[in-house]
């Protein structure tokens, strides 16, 4: 469920305050397996996703979903996060929030980054649209985008769609305003258990 | 024209494994696809199946076995099915073999839905 977060040009963050990723939907700390801010390069995406791999051996079906949903996501963050690390002489690249958890009947992460209202604008329309989509709708619609160029960095304009199809579900989804053009857009992605485990 | 060998990868990215063999038009992709340069990554294969096409014109058997690949990667398959697709449409003989964990029904969905994007023929195999 997510919690009711309001902000209007009235009532804006401070320019360098990063909200709670815990707090905006409302997560436990003894769930939260990994807890990470700053560049979203290939190495710590792919060093996350490895481990992944190892929360989920127990339920393979499952732990394939959060696998290939999370790079997606964190490529997102990757390419279009507003805050920018330097990671070499030579390259920038994404930077933002991450939370791995896990609950007794499924896993979770918590992707949020920084972007600026344009980028809101296209995201948040492209979102409604994925979903207002039954599966079908979102099958024919991922076609009809992977048919499209590919866009800069080589991104497909897939990944939203496709976690939408792997997760089943929704994307939850928040925009908190930092400031006038400036928002920090989380996504909650969670991943039911096949294998629950009883405790 | 030679043979184009890649070995699969598993440094800063997961780099999939590339074998296409000129002598036998056996064209095999395996591993896991998450790149840094996708496109620039497979441009090589596509001018190669390209070339292949228009100047070797022998039988194709491509077997895909990835075990993983990202939305960029989703993207090149696609380019190279449809190299395959206008190949098979200008009567060139060409078989693709899909091969994929039996319970990922995400990945059969995906087959399914180059199937319809191509209009290519693909073997599912499930393993």
């Amino acid at each position: 469920m997510i919690p009711e977060v309001t902000n209007t040009l009235n009532n804006t963050y401070e320019l360098d305050f990063k909200p709670d990723l815990k707090e905006i939907y409302r997560l436990k700390p003894e769930e939260i397996l990994i807890d990470y801010s700053g560049p979203f390069d290939s190495d710590i995406i792919k060093s996350f996703a490895e481990k992944l791999k190892l929360f989920t051996t127990e339920d393979q079906q499952a732990g394939r979903k959060l696998f290939f949903t999370f790079i997606e996501l964190s490529q997102n963050v990757a390419f279009y996060s507003n805050e920018k690390s330097r990671i070499s002489d030579k390259k920038n690249t994404g930077a933002g929030s991450l939370l791995i958890g896990e609950k007794a009947s499924e896993y979770y992460f918590v992707t949020g980054n920084i972007i600026f209202l344009a980028s809101k604008n296209t995201l948040e329309r492209k979102i409604k649209i994925i979903n207002a989509l039954e599966k079908d709708e979102l099958r024919k619609y991922k076609k009809e985008q992977r048919n499209l160029l590919p866009g800069s960095n080589g991104n497909a304009h897939i990944g939203l769609i496709m976690t939408a199809l792997t997760t089943k579900k929704q994307i939850t989804y928040e925009f908190l305003q930092l400031d006038r053009n400036r928002f920090y857009f989380t996504i909650y992605v969670n991943i039911q258990k096949e294998n629950i485990k009883v405790k | 024209m030679e043979d184009l060998i890649i070995e699969g990868a598993h440094d800063n990215f997961f780099t999939p494994s590339v074998n296409f063999n000129l002598k036998t038009g056996i064209c095999e992709l395996s591993g896991e696809s998450f790149l840094e340069d996708t496109v620039e990554f497979y441009k090589p294969l596509i001018d190669w199946l390209e070339s292949y096409t228009t100047t070797v014109k022998k039988p194709i058997a491509f077997i895909i076995k990835l075990t993983y690949f990202n939305t960029s990667t989703s993207r090149c398959i696609l380019d190279l099915l449809n190299v395959l697709k206008d190949y098979e449409d200008e009567g060139g003989e060409v078989v693709v073999n899909w091969h994929y964990d039996e319970n990922d029904t995400d990945m059969e969905e995906d087959i399914e839905d180059y199937m319809i994007d191509t209009g290519l023929e693909i073997n599912l195999i499930p393993f």
